[in-house]
């Protein structure tokens, strides 16, 4: 087994990994190596043809391969050393990566840092558990999306999707634009799951009906679909009787929803959330374990790849903190979310940090509203918000608190009342308000 | 239309499943020409794939029974069958738990019956016990029968494993292959036709599962009725599967062992079956009344039964014989050289090399010659899974083999080498599901998700034929309808054509 | 198609208000537009300029960016990836898509390359979304060091 040493090992060259090796690299860390499964940097870039990237990172409408092909051009400029055609088998808590490819055989990886970034794998039909028979032509969204834009063959002819997530909704259009039939699209929520502008752009043009409160209940065919039989559903999404249908379809998609790809992190023994199914991070975006940092959707699932960019420069430059000696020290704060919030990403935040430079917290709602505040409270105190016109469960909020925002004294204050959340000493609550509501206080954005 | 090939046999077995394939594994030790015919496109491919996976230890059949008499000494058979052909098994022990006192005597009667059957060393046991082998099972269980003989394995894996060392061994395969008529001349079969082959044979046995009553219609008799019942499952992911060490079984029904929760070899979580009379021999969908019935079932022996968990779900089912439910193993009335190996549900899978020995010595009885090979091989190797060797292994593996350090099947860890060797291994398959079988590439959490489009392009290249017409299982289930852009340019004549150079750096 | 399924709210005997979703970005604004003999007076709820000229279009002339792929022979891979090089009218959407369905490309292919001038007569080329490098192992065009290696699925 050939050994390697390195300062930096990247693990999956997706967005995230590409980012982050780069910036690592930028940052000062000495050899980092990039390290993907699939022939090609980019990951699943690659088969996202679609436009819609980099608008906010780039001030560009890109593609993903564009996008990718320009973070792959950076990251070779910048030296990251990349193998492809190679997974990685093994993961351990003193950061040593078991990799293996056809050219180098088995590789055993000792790193200073590891940065995991392997994505997310896609909810498939066990998941969910659609009855019926089991015929070809049943597809996850993402593999019907690379059979038709990486290898050039059509999955199907006449299509049902399941999910209004973006990866379903934009495949409603690709099949279309293909010359298939989309059938429907049948979401089981009573809103979509996907962006409103994919609803527009890809049903609404095409003229494929949306079914929200609806699902699958289910397939038929013994060889290949041959349809499906579909159901409205009650406010506890159970199939409600007398109201099914069948639609004749050769095709079934799923766009049920991601799952962050942590078998390795698993058994890197890092701690997972069980919201987000990802690694509890720092805002360096370091796991449980130290020296093992992640970013992208391995962390938890995001709708733009442009947040992914970013949390992944986060978890590059908190790799190279580690490996050049400069890591923030000092206490630490705890986030929590709360009212009308489901998850907060970070989940521990460097007091260092708030003073020092801008921290970006990533977070997601529990359900829409419109205009309304999300804050960031510390004992009863409003210390930052920013109004957001509309949340949306689908659309993933950021909130970045400018350095120096959030005082040492702010928090230390908090911690002495003794207020909320005193059993794990002080906490950066985040939560939804409407828009009026606490006007004492704080600091507005 | 064509002419049909011709060929002779001295037996040819019908039906290449758990049973078939046993038995045509059991007569390539003597020297015969044995062919064994199959409608579906690779072994396996009907009740073997979809079943408890379990080898039980033979304590539910009435005794006197063929069942119980088959079960019991099948069970016995597995260690050394399993070792030859390099399946996995695992003598994990089972257990029959008792929720309540009145169920706990029943375990009792349970034992008595499996000791008037032949098991060994069955012992009823405390709930403390109970709890210190299964810490998950449900708090109220009472106690259990703990029988130290039963076990699991892998059903498709041996059925694929007889099947490959009957091959080695002079017997001949024939997939794809639906018997559509079978010859008849004064008492004796002369004749089974498939749609491009006729197969003149001197014995036949029935080992064709569901369809067993119609393939002996075919010969002119109609002793038996086999009336399929459905049975559910959920399959869990591997994280889940250290719930339970061994099969965990509720007080059997009079219809059913009840709904099990078991380890598989593999190391995934089943739960299953329900039992559900359905009127077709092909009916292999889930339901959710019955799924959620499994969930129940399941969720009273293991209360925190993992459901999130779930990767998959399927129905396989069982060959229900009428009249009498129990196996039919035997010359049929009136035919002397057609022998019946009907009806076999479970205990199926565990009576399967038994009964294999059974039909062996019918056939001897009925007037067939056993002479024994003298190089006859017992031994089918194991093919080679990377998640079996140990790093140093996999390294000279990758040395010699570049296609071994190509994970194509990311969840279950299985090589390009391993799919290219399951296409090309003596019983080949041509399906993605028949590389599933073999291989496990799509058998993990992401069911293919990942893999499946690279299992296709493997297979295609393999085999040599378009994309477009690889399977999932045969027939009509392709994977991918054609070359992309195709639809587009069929429907060209509603766009009006406007011709334009292409490719021009302008 | 999706202007005429959005609400049209009349307020007075000439004006017309359209509410329409925004998808210039993935924010998607919901914009309210004051219309008047199929002009637009005014447009509101956009947080950005982009936000009006997208309304405006969006009920006088829609557009949209058509994203799709060519077939490359010798390529790394057997299809490229293009879009339009700018949005395009709706209406002409379907003769692009045959456009470039028709069409074949040899490898290599650069990212931005031209691949159809003046896609459905819309004065709009169809460009090339990545590099496409002739075979395994020189990609990417830059030449730094890859281990790139056999792959069944190319």
């Amino acid at each position: 087994m050939s050994r390697i040493e390195c300062d930096v090992a990247v693990i999956g060259a997706g967005p995230a990994g590409l980012a982050a090796a780069e910036r690592a690299k930028q940052s000062g860390a000495g050899r980092v190596i990039l390290l993907d499964r699939d022939r090609e940097l980019g990951g699943i870039l690659n088969q996202c043809i679609h436009n819609g990237f980099g608008l906010q990172l780039l001030a560009q409408e890109l593609t993903g391969p564009e996008y990718a092909e320009h973070f792959i051009n950076k990251t070779f400029d910048s030296g990251v050393e990349t193998m492809l055609n190679t997974m990685v088998l093994d993961v351990t808590r003193d950061r040593q990566i078991i990799a293996i490819n056809s050219d180098e055989g088995l590789m055993r990886i000792d790193a200073e840092a590891i940065i995991l970034a392997m994505g997310a794998r896609e909810r498939n039909r066990g998941a969910v558990t659609i009855p019926g028979t089991r015929p070809a032509g049943v597809f996850t969204a993402g593999a019907a999306q690379r059979f038709i834009n990486m290898e050039g063959y059509m999955p199907g002819r006449r299509v049902v999707i399941l999910g209004s997530g973006d990866i379903g909704l934009i495949m409603a259009r690709r099949m279309t634009w293909e010359g298939a039939k989309v059938e429907a699209v049948l979401e089981i929520l009573p809103f979509p799951s996907g962006l409103t502008r994919n609803i527009v752009q890809c049903l609404d043009d095409q003229g494929i009906p949306l079914y929200l409160s609806h699902t699958v209940i289910s397939v038929k065919g013994e060889e290949r679909v041959e349809g499906v039989t579909v159901a409205r559903v009650d406010e506890n999404l159970k199939p409600v009787p007398g109201s099914e249908w069948d639609i004749e379809c050769d095709t079934l998609l799923l766009s049920i929803g991601l799952i962050p790809e942590n078998e390795l992190s698993r058994e890197a023994g890092v701690e997972l959330d069980a919201v987000t199914g990802g690694p509890v991070v720092t805002d360096e975006m370091e796991t449980s374990v130290p020296g093992i940092f992640a970013c992208g959707n391995v962390v938890h699932i995001h709708d733009l790849v442009d947040n992914v960019t970013r949390e992944a420069w986060a978890a590059g430059e908190g790799a190279a903190r580690l490996v050049t000696g400069k890591q923030p020290r000092g206490a630490t704060i705890r986030t929590r979310a709360g009212d009308g919030i489901r998850y907060v990403v970070p989940h521990v935040v460097h007091v260092q940090n708030l003073a020092d430079r801008d921290v970006r917290l990533f977070m997601r709602a529990t359900h829409p509203a419109e205009n309304v505040r999300v804050e960031v409270v510390v004992g009863d105190n409003v210390l930052f918000s920013k109004f957001e016109r509309v949340v949306r469960p689908a659309e993933m909020l950021a909130l970045t608190i400018p350095a120096g925002k959030i005082s040492e004294q702010a928090i230390a204050d908090a911690g002495r009342r003794g207020e909320e959340g005193s059993k794990n000493g002080p906490e950066l609550v985040v939560r939804v308000t409407p828009r009026d509501v606490h006007k004492r206080g704080g600091v507005q954005a | 239309m064509a002419a049909t090939k011709r060929i002779t046999a001295d037996v040819v077995v019908i039906g290449a499943g758990i049973v078939g394939t046993a038995i045509a594994r059991e007569l390539s030790k003597y020297e015969l020409s044995v062919v064994l015919v199959e409608k579906e496109a690779d072994v396996a491919f009907g009740t073997t794939k979809a079943n408890t996976a379990l080898v039980h230890a033979g304590y539910d059949a009435d005794p006197g029974t063929l069942k119980a008499k088959l079960n019991v000494a099948g069970n016995a058979l597995y260690p050394k069958i399993t070792q030859e052909l390099g399946v996995l098994y695992k003598n994990t022990g089972s257990l029959v738990v008792a929720l309540d006192e009145d169920q706990m005597l029943h375990i009792h009667e349970l034992k008595i019956r499996g000791e008037k059957n032949g098991v060994p060393r069955l012992e009823v046991i405390p709930a403390e016990r109970l709890l210190e082998l299964e810490p998950h099972v449900n708090p109220d269980a009472v106690g259990a029968l703990w029988a130290p003989t039963g076990g699991i394995t892998c059903p498709w894996e041996l059925a694929i494993a007889y099947t490959e060392n009957a091959v080695l061994n002079g017997a001949r395969v024939l997939l794809s292959s639906p018997v559509i008529g079978i010859d008849v001349h004064e008492g004796r079969v002369t004749t089974v036709h498939c749609p491009n082959i006729s197969i003149d044979a001197r014995f036949v046995v029935n080992a064709a599962g569901v369809w067993a009553d119609d393939i002996e219609r075919m010969a002119g008799r109609d002793d038996f009725e086999v009336t399929p019942r459905r049975g559910e499952y959920y399959l869990f992911d591997k994280r889940a599967s250290r719930i339970v060490a061994r099969p965990l079984f509720p007080v059997p029904t009079p219809f059913s062992k009840g709904i099990v929760v078991a380890p598989t070899v593999d190391g995934n979580l089943l739960a299953g079956p329900n039992s559900v009379l359905t009127g077709r021999k092909d009916d292999y969908a889930t339901t959710a009344p019955g799924l959620a019935e499994v969930l129940e079932g399941a969720r009273k022996l293991i209360p925190d039964l993992p459901v999130r968990e779930a990767i998959t779900n399927f129905a396989g089912l069982r060959a229900v014989a009428e009249p009498g439910g129990d196996f039919i193993i035997g010359v049929s009335p009136g035919l002397s050289n057609f022998i019946n190996a009907a009806g076999i549900q479970s205990p199926g899978l565990t009576a399967a090399p038994a009964i294999a020995e059974m039909v062996r010595d019918i056939l001897s009885d009925v007037g067939l010659e056993l002479m024994e090979k003298p190089d006859f091989d017992p031994i089918r190797k194991r093919p080679l899974r990377f998640t079996e060797l140990t790093r140093e292994e996999q390294a000279r593996m990758v040395a010699e083999d570049p296609k071994w350090g190509h994970i194509i099947c990311r969840c279950e860890t299985v090589t390009e080498a391993e799919i290219v060797a399951a296409l090309h291994s003596p019983v080949p398959c041509t399906t993605v599901d028949g590389v599933k079988f073999r291989t496990r590439a799509g058998a993990g959490r992401c069911q293919g998700g990942f893999c499946g489009p690279r299992v296709v392009a493997i297979i295609a290249r393999e085999l040599g034929i378009p994309v477009e017409k690889v399977t999932k299982k045969g027939g009509k289930s392709r994977i991918v309808m054609g070359p992309s852009k195709e639809p587009l340019l069929e429907c060209s004549c509603s766009v009006e054509g406007m011709e334009k150079e292409v490719g021009d750096d302008v | 198609m999706s202007a005429e399924m959005d609400t049209a709210v009349i307020t007075d005997k000439t004006k017309e208000i359209r509410e329409l979703t925004c998808i210039v970005c993935p924010v998607g604004c919901s914009l309210q537009a004051t219309i008047e003999d199929g002009n637009v007076l005014d447009v509101e709820g956009n947080s950005c300029k982009r936000g009006r000229e997208y309304a405006v279009d969006e009920l006088c002339a829609p557009k949209r960016t058509v994203t799709s792929t060519v077939r490359v022979e010798g390529g790394f891979l057997p299809l490229v990836p293009v879009r339009t090089a700018a949005p395009i009218p709706k209406e002409k959407i379907d003769q692009a898509l045959f456009e470039v369905a028709k069409a074949t490309l040899e490898a290599p292919v650069r990212i931005h390359q031209v691949i159809i001038a003046d896609v459905a007569g819309t004065g709009v080329d169809v460009i090339a979304s990545r590099s496409m490098p002739k075979t395994v192992g020189t990609y990417p065009a830059s030449g730094a060091k890859t281990v790139l290696v056999h792959d069944a699925c190319v």
